[in-house]
């Protein structure tokens, strides 16, 4: 087996919890479906399944380190939620390239999102604190031009010791040259 | 590559952005300071004007993390060109990566993986080194990783394997003391049989900080003082090698600045004590 396609096999291992709990459960009929030979899987075998385990645990919670740098108000919101959320979705998504990082919250946030109001997951306004933070992500790349978003709830007085409300209310972020600052207005109707 | 040409820049610290402002009220402290690439590739504005405010007061080495140089599959040409565009705007004396890979089969592993210490893999690295060069000729000089899989056929060391690289790829070694001293306690190795196998007039930089324990392994978590075992190992290494930068590379649980500047002072004492940094 040569390195290329070593590395196509570790970086699987490293990154794909169900692969990897089947190899170690089963090398030979796990290598047998990756197309290896008896010889290739007995090589690959000897990985020490408990270090491989380590190291891929350690790759997911770099992970959530830096997505809940990205999101900080829904981490505290959510609290040991956030975590457990979090290895669910990095079950399914593996994030890529030099923006990876930034990539992974936002999809994360699409994640929290889609699954919040399916599981009943508290406070009531949580959807619209993800998507305010997940908007501010992607206003962040904005070279020139806008971005809008709406909110049911005041998301700007979520964090203050008012009882919330229902309220819709408008966030507009907006740029007007590549090197200008990044302009950002927060508005309640009615 | 003749290192001894490459200018002493002293005492560094790798920066973060939560302590910008700390930073520039103790520039008298940091000699240079090292970036993290990834991090001013296609950035926005806001972090570009970051950086012209960095190298407009201090000598800047750009340190890569994704290039992946140990990947047999080859390069990303696309980020290739884009670092060689930062390293170009920065100019510096050095740059610095990796020995490792962190991509393969479209898979983005998300952190530094250990090669196996094959004759390939030295070639592979090598040759990717070689493509890097004919984008980039400022000199790269290259890190030791820590590691917690031990990968299976391997036919030399690490540290012959590391010494093979650099040899034949003629760059420069970013020796990492806490790294060194992580592998060495949870491979249990001698660190001192370890720095004998490998080129030490090749080390231009070092990095130091300190990791926590994590189910009987020492994790590299660049989050807590530097220990007193590297303390030790650094003044082994700047006994016996002529380092010109050093630099402190804090990334999470960060403390109060003064607190990093008591180890730059510290690392400055044992340079001193050295003969290093005036």
């Amino acid at each position: 087996m040569g390195l290329a396609q070593t590395q196509q096999l570790l970086a699987q291992l490293y990154t794909n919890t169900e692969l990897r709990q089947r190899f170690f459960a089963n090398p030979q009929t796990v290598g047998a479906e990756l197309g290896l030979s008896e010889a290739q899987t007995q090589k690959l075998a000897q990985l020490s399944a408990q270090q491989v385990n380590i190291f891929a645990n350690s790759l997911k919670w770099k992970r959530l380190g830096e997505v809940r740098e990205l999101l900080p108000r829904t981490a505290r919101v959510l609290g040991k939620n956030f975590n457990d959320l979090f290895w669910r979705y990095a079950e399914t998504h593996l994030p890529q390239g030099i923006k990876k990082h930034r990539q992974d919250a936002i999809a994360f946030a699409s994640f929290i999102t889609k699954v919040a109001p399916q599981e009943g997951i508290e406070p009531i306004w949580l959807g619209d604190l993800v998507r305010y933070e997940q908007t501010w992500l992607l206003a962040e790349e904005l070279n020139h031009g806008f971005q809008v978003c709406w909110f049911r709830y005041p998301i700007d007085k979520l964090f203050t010791a008012q009882k919330i409300h229902p309220q819709p209310t408008i966030a507009i972020w907006w740029r007007f040259r590549v090197r200008s600052p990044l302009y950002h207005s927060v508005r309640s109707l009615f | 590559m003749i290192l001894s040409y490459l200018p002493t820049l002293g005492v560094g610290l790798g920066f973060r952005q939560p302590f910008k402002s700390d930073l520039f009220l103790n520039r008298q402290q940091v000699d240079f300071v090292e970036i993290v690439a990834e991090h001013y590739l296609d950035a926005p504005a806001l972090k570009q004007q970051e950086l012209e405010l960095l190298a407009a007061h201090f000598p800047i080495i750009p340190h890569a993390i994704n290039l992946s140089l140990g990947s047999a599959e080859g390069l990303d040409r696309d980020y290739l060109s884009k670092l060689a565009a930062l390293i170009k705007q920065l100019n510096p004396p050095w740059w610095s990566e990796h020995i490792c890979f962190t991509k393969a089969g479209g898979i983005d592993i998300g952190h530094l993986s250990p090669l196996p210490y094959t004759q390939e893999a030295v070639e592979v690295v090598c040759r990717n080194i070689a493509q890097v060069r004919r984008s980039i000729d400022v000199p790269l000089i290259l890190e030791n990783i820590t590691y917690m899989v031990t990968l299976p056929g391997a036919q030399m060391t690490e540290a012959q394997f590391l010494a093979e690289v650099v040899e034949r790829a003629d760059c420069g070694l970013l020796l990492d003391v806490t790294n060194l001293h992580a592998n060495a306690v949870n491979h249990s190795y001698d660190v001192r049989d370890f720095l004998q196998e490998l080129p030490t007039e090749r080390v231009v930089q070092l990095h130091f900080v300190g990791g926590h324990w994590h189910d009987g392994v020492l994790i590299d978590s660049h989050s807590q003082s530097t220990p007193i075992e590297v303390w030790q190992l650094m003044d082994e290494v700047l006994s016996k090698v002529p380092v010109k930068g050093i630099v402190l590379e804090r990334d999470e649980n960060l403390p109060p600045f003064a607190e990093l500047v008591d180890e730059l002072q510290q690392a400055r004492q044992i340079g001193r004590s050295h003969g290093k940094w005036g």
